[in-house]
C-alpha cells in the first residue's frame, strides 16, 4: 500500500459518492426501505407494545434486510452497467474494493442510525443505554456492509447475481445477529451488563473480521479473469 | 470393483445391523431411538470435518492455483452439505421423539441449521459459475468466510453467556468426551464413525476425479473444435468408458 493506492481508493470512494448524489437512487431506496420496515413494525405492534427482547430482534432484522437491499447494489449495478472491468483497469482490485467498501460502510452506518431512531419512536420504546443501542446498531451495520460487500463482489459475474448476493450473504451474517440482538436488548433495558458488554466486544471483533475478509481476498477474486493465470496485485 | 469396495460395503452393512441389535439406552423417553446416535453423531463430526478440509483445500488453491484443488474443494463442499442435511434430519427426528417437537430453537440445533444454510449457499454459489476458472477463486474465497463463521457457530455460539442463561441447550454434549457410553455403544459409534470416514474420503476422491475428467473432456473438445475446424464437427460422439485408474479410455470418437 502506497500513496497511489490510497489516492485510488479515495477516488473510487468519491466516484461512488458523486454517482449516488447525482441519482440518489440508493439513498432513496435504502431510506424508503428503513421507513417502510419501521412503519410496518410499529403498525404490527400497535395493539401491544413489543417487549425489549422482541424489539431488539425486530430492529436487528430491519437493519439486516436494509443491508441486503442497499449494499449489493453498490457492486452489482457497476457490473450491470459494464463499468466494473473499467474500474479494475484504473485501480488495482484491493483499492477498488476498499473504495466501494468504505462507501457501503458509510451508507450502512447512516441507515442503521436512521433505523434505530425511527424504530425507537415507532414502537415507543425508550433507549435505556444509548451506547449499547447505537453501538450495537452501528457495529452490526458495519458488519453487514463488510459481509455483503464480500459476497456481492464474489457473485459479480454470475447470471442470477442479484438474488445470489443476499442468498449467500445472509447465512454468513446470521451468526452475528445474535451478538447484535444481545447488545441491542441491553440498549432497551434488558440483560446483564457484563454479558452485553462481552457481546458488544464480540460484535466488534466479528465486524473487523467481516471488514478485513473482503480486502484480503479481493485481489485474488477480482484479479482473475477466465483463461489468465494472474490475480496478484501489480 | 476392487476387493476393498466389497469389504467396505460389507463392514458398513454389518455395523448397521449391529446398530439395530444394540440394547436400548436408559434415561431416554424412547430408549430404542438412542441408536440414532450411531448415525447422527458421525454425520455431525464429518460435517465439521469437511468444513476444515474445505478450508485447507481453499487455502491450497490460493497458494498453488491448481484446478485439482478446486475439484477437491467442490467435492468436499458437496459431501459436507449432504452430511449436514443428514445430521439435521436425524437430529429433528430424535428431537420430536425425545422432547415432543421437531424444532426447539436449541442453540446446538440452531447453530447447525446455520451451518446447513452456509453449505447450501456455497453449493448455490458454485452452481452459478459453470466455468471452473471463474468458479475457483469465488468458491475458495467464500469457503474461507464460511469456515470462520462455522468455527464461531460450533465453538463460540453455544457458549455465549446470554444464550446459556436463556435456557441453554438440552442437547447432550459431553457424553463422548466424558466417556459415558457403554461398550455396546462405544464399539458401534467408533466403528461407524471410522467406516463413514473411509466411505466419505473415497466418495470425495471419486467426485473430484469425475470433475477433473469432465474438465479434461471439455478441454479436449475445445481443442478439437479450435484446431481442426470442420473436421471436428464431422466426428461421431460415442459414450466413453473410463477405466478404474481414470487414465485410459475404451471406445472411440
Amino acid at each position: 500500500m502506497n500513496s497511489t493506492w490510497f489516492s485510488r481508493t479515495k477516488a473510487v470512494f468519491l466516484k461512488e459518492a458523486r454517482a449516488e448524489w447525482r441519482t440518489r437512487h440508493g439513498l432513496f431506496v435504502g431510506g424508503l426501505f428503513v421507513l417502510l420496515a419501521t412503519v410496518a413494525m410499529g403498525f404490527a405492534a400497535q395493539f401491544d407494545q413489543p417487549s425489549p427482547d422482541l424489539a431488539a430482534g425486530m430492529l436487528a432484522v430491519t437493519i439486516l434486510f436494509c443491508g441486503a437491499t442497499v449494499v449489493p447494489r453498490i457492486f452489482l449495478a457497476e457490473e450491470d452497467q459494464g463499468t466494473l472491468d473499467l474500474l479494475r483497469l484504473y485501480a488495482e482490485p484491493s483499492a477498488a474494493f476498499v473504495g466501494k467498501l468504505a462507501y457501503a460502510t458509510l451508507q450502512m452506518l447512516i441507515a442503521s442510525t436512521v433505523a434505530t431512531v425511527l424504530f425507537s419512536e415507532m414502537v415507543q420504546l425508550n433507549a435505556w443505554n444509548l451506547s449499547f443501542l447505537y453501538g450495537g446498531a452501528l457495529l452490526f451495520g458495519a458488519a453487514l456492509a463488510g459481509g455483503l460487500s464480500f459476497t456481492s463482489s464474489l457473485v459479480a459475474g454470475a447470471v442470477n447475481r442479484w438474488t445470489l448476493a443476499s442468498a449467500i450473504g445472509i447465512p454468513l451474517l446470521l451468526p452475528i445477529i445474535v451478538l447484535a440482538v444481545i447488545s441491542l436488548r441491553h440498549g432497551f433495558g434488558v440483560g446483564r451488563y457484563l454479558e452485553s458488554l462481552q457481546s458488544l466486544i464480540g460484535l466488534g471483533g466479528m465486524t473487523l473480521c467481516c471488514l478485513a475478509l473482503g480486502p484480503a481476498l479481493a485481489p485474488w477474486v477480482w484479479g482473475l479473469s477466465p483463461g489468465s493465470k494472474g490475480g496478484r496485485e501489480p | 470393483m476392487k476387493a476393498q469396495h466389497h469389504i467396505l460395503a460389507f463392514l458398513i452393512g454389518a455395523f448397521t445391523l449391529y446398530a439395530f441389535a444394540a440394547p436400548s439406552a436408559q434415561m431416554f423417553a424412547y430408549g430404542d431411538l438412542a441408536r440414532i446416535m450411531f448415525f447422527h453423531v458421525p454425520c455431525a463430526f464429518l460435517t465439521m470435518g469437511f468444513l476444515l478440509v474445505s478450508l485447507w483445500q481453499a487455502i491450497r488453491w490460493f497458494m498453488t492455483r491448481d484446478l485439482k484443488w478446486e475439484a477437491h474443494l467442490g467435492a468436499s463442499l458437496e459431501l459436507g452439505c449432504i452430511f449436514s442435511v443428514l445430521t439435521i434430519t436425524t437430529g429433528m427426528i430424535f428431537s420430536r421423539m425425545q422432547w415432543g417437537h421437531f424444532w426447539h430453537w436449541d442453540p446446538r440445533q440452531t447453530s447447525f441449521l446455520l451451518v446447513v444454510l452456509m453449505y447450501l449457499g456455497a453449493v448455490a454459489l458454485r452452481s452459478a459459475f459453470p466455468d471452473e476458472l471463474r468458479r475457483a477463486p469465488v468458491s475458495a474465497a467464500y469457503t474461507i468466510g464460511l469456515s470462520i463463521m462455522g468455527i464461531f457457530l460450533s465453538a463460540v455460539y453455544p457458549r455465549i453467556p446470554a444464550v446459556i442463561r436463556n435456557g441453554g441447550s438440552v442437547h447432550p454434549t459431553d457424553t463422548i468426551l466424558k466417556n459415558e457410553l457403554d461398550h455396546w455403544y462405544k464399539a458401534g459409534f467408533y466403528g461407524l464413525l471410522l467406516l463413514l470416514m473411509f466411505l466419505s474420503i473415497y466418495l470425495c476422491r471419486m467426485r473430484a476425479r469425475v470433475t477433473l475428467l469432465e474438465q479434461q473432456l471439455d478441454n479436449d473438445n475445445e481443442l478439437d473444435s479450435d484446431g481442426s475446424g470442420s473436421a471436428a464437427s464431422d466426428r461421431v460422439v460415442r459414450p466413453v468408458a473410463v477405466s478404474e485408474d481414470g487414465g485410459g479410455t475404451s471406445g472411440s470418437a
